[in-house]
């Protein structure tokens, strides 16, 4: 008994007694690349260590019996394995698979330009929206000097591969801007409303785009706002024309913003040598409230409201004789309201909600009166569920309500009146695939309807991308796009079809380093445009085509020269359409063959000032010359353009303050965009003809902006006390 | 009969202090591990012993969910490698250690979240999402460094580590934000007297800073 019971107690030492187990072995990649500094150790104790230069590790443990083993390595998924400890040394292999991450994967870049601080695949960043010469801080300038992207000096909006105007469209947190640019008579160029600070990242589609967006055959752009204001803060800005005011209030969970702006460039247009006769220079009064409230730590409310007042009025050239003048005056009034609601539910799906209010009245009157009323109300709704990190489902559904009423009238036609009422829906789901770092898909499908045309269509999208290498990848992209014919060819005729657009897309980019390079290859085949005879716009139909084709190139390197930042876009394109009024195949006029932008920005730390250049090419364009036989043969000239802008940083008092100064035109090139002809003929028998000029051969910019109040600073003395 | 009762008691009694003497064991390596480990910090130079010491750090974290010396230990370990990435132009690896440096003092914070230590070293990580892009991040992370800065220095005024990383910060600051050489020296220079007067709680509490803080200092006054 007594020989048991000693038998007994030995056991149980044994049992507590550390029994050593050897572990070597190696961790390394499928590839057979070893991994350096990955951390392997038994789970639950403090057995472990790091593995070595070349992927080798050795430990002893003293526990026994079945334990976990755990491989972890930054940028890997960690491995978890049962293994068996009994005094006997063992001898391990272990792989480890690269995690599924933005910085290691392959993301979808065709047809996508990313501007943002958000994610790590951007192109261009928020700041350099503001900062890029010529752009004065508007988004679409800026990002015209991306590639895919015309010069069209008379308009001011974004024409991207080949596409008019009408077929690049806005998104802000996923709704539908109806006038994102100020309103113009003929051949004025027009500014985009928004403010690039209001916005955290930009994406700018040249083509492909996901099914989230449609009713744009070309282009979306699509602008994320801005979360809660970072802090309470007071700013004044002085203008060469104009000023303004805003104040931001915030607190734990929420920020409001309010913004009153007033710009009259009266007093300007009189000391600058102005192209264009002005009656009254443009003035505009503005004013915005932003508010944001963080519901919880994942939930955000947004809401944005912004109201303008413009007027101009100027000598325009008549319709029926263009060397004859006419006073022309503009009225606008435009409101946008927005708001939306973004929160996670549980850890694997999130829900958006999002509503929307845009109103529109330009009055143009001359010696014929024409009145414009747009309004939309808009609803979205979108649910994301991420089953697994590689795997994220999106649906959604959204609904707008559209009025759209003109009214023209003149003393000899009297009157005529449209009325377009709308009701469109749409449906979509995606799916978006990490097969594996090497390869990802996207695919998509939305269902579109129109009342007012009385159409449904369903279009497919898909794009993938495989990475070829360690920094670079090749992407692909299809998509099929609809959009409904605008007002100007409802106006006589509303038994049409959508017009569609089909977008192919090769893409490779190369990114490492703060150095970008893209090259991208694209076909986009125009189907069902409208078409009609000059004489009878009422008898038209969707028998238009027409195609786009081009190469771009894109080079950034913010690398390479201390402080210096460089970068540049050269597109080719080649298009041509049977639409509108056109008698045969042709160019568009919007359309240029070559388009090149070269940006450069230094930064001086000394001087505490940037200083940018920016220069912009544009091969001539086509436009139709009714005294010659043949269609759209006269070439514009080909637009150059070189403009500076210097930013100083100081401070007035303890205000932080910057001096802008900004000149395009630096050089004076002479700008033309083609000419206007007389709609009849004069008494020889000549359309007679006058030229299409910016309104000014150049603008000086030049702005004061102080931040005032609190601007969390301490000094010495207030903190060491 | 006695006897069987006798070696009852001795296996009941033994197999107790064996409990026990297992939790001192565990104690004791955890003391052991900790104190190496730290020692090791001092003289670490090279990314590569940073990485051993934040894997040996993450480990003792795993097995000791108590104490946040070993996750703030981790998360000053990735905030050096990722200053070690930055030197090698590396930028984009550097992120991802500032993000593991986050994640790990998040488990600290979680256990003390009143610590001097651990709000000042938060500080250091807003710093570092500064330099990711300071153009960009700057407005944002700014006014974050110094809130966590202050708090640290509310709660502990004779902590150096937040003096000194106040003192970087507005070394690195722009003149006109308030920043510069001349606003930066007071804080270098009260880091510093209080690098020499302190007296960690602990062998295993931090004392890292004064090398670096003494090299700011430099700089600020040259």
């Amino acid at each position: 008994m007594k020989r048991l019971s000693i038998l007994m107690v030995g056991a149980l030492l044994a049992a507590w007694l550390p029994g050593q187990t050897t572990l070597t072995g190696i961790v390394q990649e499928a590839s057979g690349e070893v991994l350096v500094g990955a951390n392997i150790f038994v789970k639950d104790s403090y057995d472990g260590t790091s593995t070595d230069e070349k992927g080798q590790f050795s430990f002893s443990c003293i526990e026994s019996g079945p334990q976990l083993l755990v491989v972890s390595s930054l940028g890997y998924q960690s491995l978890e394995q049962y293994i068996e400890l009994n005094g006997q040394a063992l001898q391990l292999v272990l792989t480890l698979e690269p995690l599924a991450n933005e910085l290691m994967t392959v993301t979808i870049t065709a047809g996508a330009f990313e501007a943002g601080d958000e994610k790590k695949t951007t192109v261009l960043n928020a700041l350099d929206i503001v900062t890029t010469a010529g752009a004065l801080a508007d988004i679409a300038s800026a990002m015209n000097t991306l590639p895919g992207t015309q010069r069209v000096g008379e308009s001011g909006q974004l024409f991207v591969r080949g596409g008019s105007a009408q077929e690049t469209r806005t998104f802000i947190d996923g709704m539908y801007v109806q006038n994102p640019f100020s309103s113009t008579t003929p051949n004025l160029p027009a500014r985009g409303r928004f403010s690039p600070f209001l916005f955290k990242g930009t994406l700018f589609s040249t083509g492909g785009y996901s099914a989230e967006y449609g009713q744009a055959l070309s282009s979306a752009l699509i602008l994320n706002t801005q979360d809660l204001a970072p802090e309470t803060l007071t700013s004044v800005s002085l203008m060469t024309i104009g000023g303004g005011l805003s104040h931001t209030q915030r607190w734990k969970n929420t920020s409001v913003s309010a913004y009153a702006d007033y710009s009259n460039l009266g007093p300007y247009v009189r000391l600058v040598p102005q192209n264009i006769i002005w009656d009254k220079a443009p003035s505009t009064w503005s004013g915005q409230v932003v508010a944001r409230h963080k519901t919880s730590p994942t939930g955000m409310l947004k809401f944005q409201s912004q109201l303008s007042r413009s007027r101009l009025s100027l000598q325009s050239p008549m319709a029926e004789n263009v060397q004859q003048l006419e006073s022309l005056a503009l009225h606008n009034d435009n409101y946008f309201a927005s708001a939306s609601y973004r929160e996670l539910i549980g850890d694997s799906w999130s829900i958006f909600a999002g509503a929307a209010f845009n109103y529109n009245l330009d009055t143009l009157a001359g010696t014929f009166g024409l009145n414009t009323r747009k309004q939309s109300i808009q609803s979205r709704l979108v649910v994301q569920y991420v089953p697994l990190a590689a795997l994220n489902l999106k649906a959604g559904a959204e609904y707008l309500r559209q009025s759209f009423k003109e009214r023209y009238a003149d003393a000899e036609n009297g009157s005529f009146e449209t009325n377009l009422p709308e009701r469109y829906s749409a449906a979509f789901a995606e799916a978006e695939w990490t097969l594996s770092s090497q390869l990802a898909m996207r695919a998509g499908l939305r269902l579109e309807h129109t009342a007012l045309l009385g159409q449904l269509k369903l279009s497919p999208r898909l794009s993938m991308a495989h990475k070829t290498g360690a920094h670079s990848q090749m992407s692909v992209a299809y998509g099929q796009f609809y959009q409904t014919p605008e007002p100007e060819q409802l106006r006589y005729n509303t038994q049409l079809d959508f017009e569609r657009a089909d977008h192919y897309i090769l893409n490779y980019q190369y990114d490492y380093n703060k150095r970008i390079f893209r090259l991208e290859a694209y076909h986009k085949q125009y189907k069902k445009l409208v078409r009609y005879e000059t004489d009878t716009p009422w008898l038209s139909d969707n028998s238009g085509r027409g195609y786009a084709r081009g190469v771009e190139v894109f080079f950034r390197d913010s690398k390479s020269i201390k402080y210096t930042d460089f970068w540049m876009s050269y597109s080719l394109l080649d298009t041509r359409r049977l639409y509108r009024d056109f008698p045969e195949e042709s160019r568009p006029r919007f359309a240029s063959t070559h388009n090149l932008s070269v940006v450069g920005k230094r930064w001086f730390p000394r001087i505490t000032s940037s200083v940018g250049l920016t220069y912009a090419y544009g091969s001539p364009r086509s436009y139709n010359n009714p005294n010659s036989t043949a269609f759209n043969d006269a070439l514009t000239r080909p637009y150059h353009d070189l403009s500076f802008s210097g930013s100083y940083l100081t401070h007035i008092g303890r205000h932080f303050t910057i001096v802008h100064l900004s000149v395009s035109n630096l050089l004076g090139f002479e700008q033309e965009f083609g000419y206007q002809y007389s709609q009849t003929p004069n008494s020889s028998g000549e359309y007679s003809a006058q030229a299409i000029r910016p309104p000014a051969r150049q603008f000086f910019f030049i702005g004061l902006f102080v931040s005032l109040g609190k601007r969390v600073k301490i000094t010495a003395e207030e903190a060491l006390d | 009969m006695k006897t069987r009762i006798f070696f009852l008691f001795l296996c009941v009694g033994m197999s107790g202090m064996l409990v026990e003497a297992s939790a001192q064991a565990q104690s004791d390596r955890y003391t052991q591990l900790m104190t190496q480990t730290v020692a090791l910090l001092d003289t670490a130079r090279s990314g590569q012993t940073f990485l051993q010491a934040s894997n040996t750090f993450e480990r003792i974290a795993m097995n000791t969910p108590t104490e946040w010396l070993p996750a703030y230990y981790q998360a000053y370990c990735q905030v050096m490698l990722a200053t070690d990435k930055m030197q090698a132009g590396e930028m984009e690896s550097y992120g991802v250690h500032i993000d593991k440096a986050q994640d790990a003092l998040q488990l600290a914070s979680a256990l003390a979240p009143k610590e001097a230590e651990i709000l000042a070293l938060q500080g250091y990580i807003y710093q570092a999402r500064i330099w990711e892009n300071p153009m960009t991040k700057g407005a944002e992370f700014s006014p974050k460094v110094q809130e966590a800065l202050q708090t640290a220095i509310a709660i502990n005024p004779q902590n150096p580590r937040a003096h000194y990383l106040m003192g970087q910060q507005l070394l690195f600051t722009p003149e006109f934000y308030g920043g510069g050489s001349k606003a930066a020296l007071p804080w270098l220079e009260k880091a510093e007297a209080l690098f020499a007067a302190e007296s960690p709680a602990s062998a295993l509490h931090p004392r890292w800073g004064s090398g670096a803080n003494r090299y700011m200092l430099g700089r600020a006054r040259s």
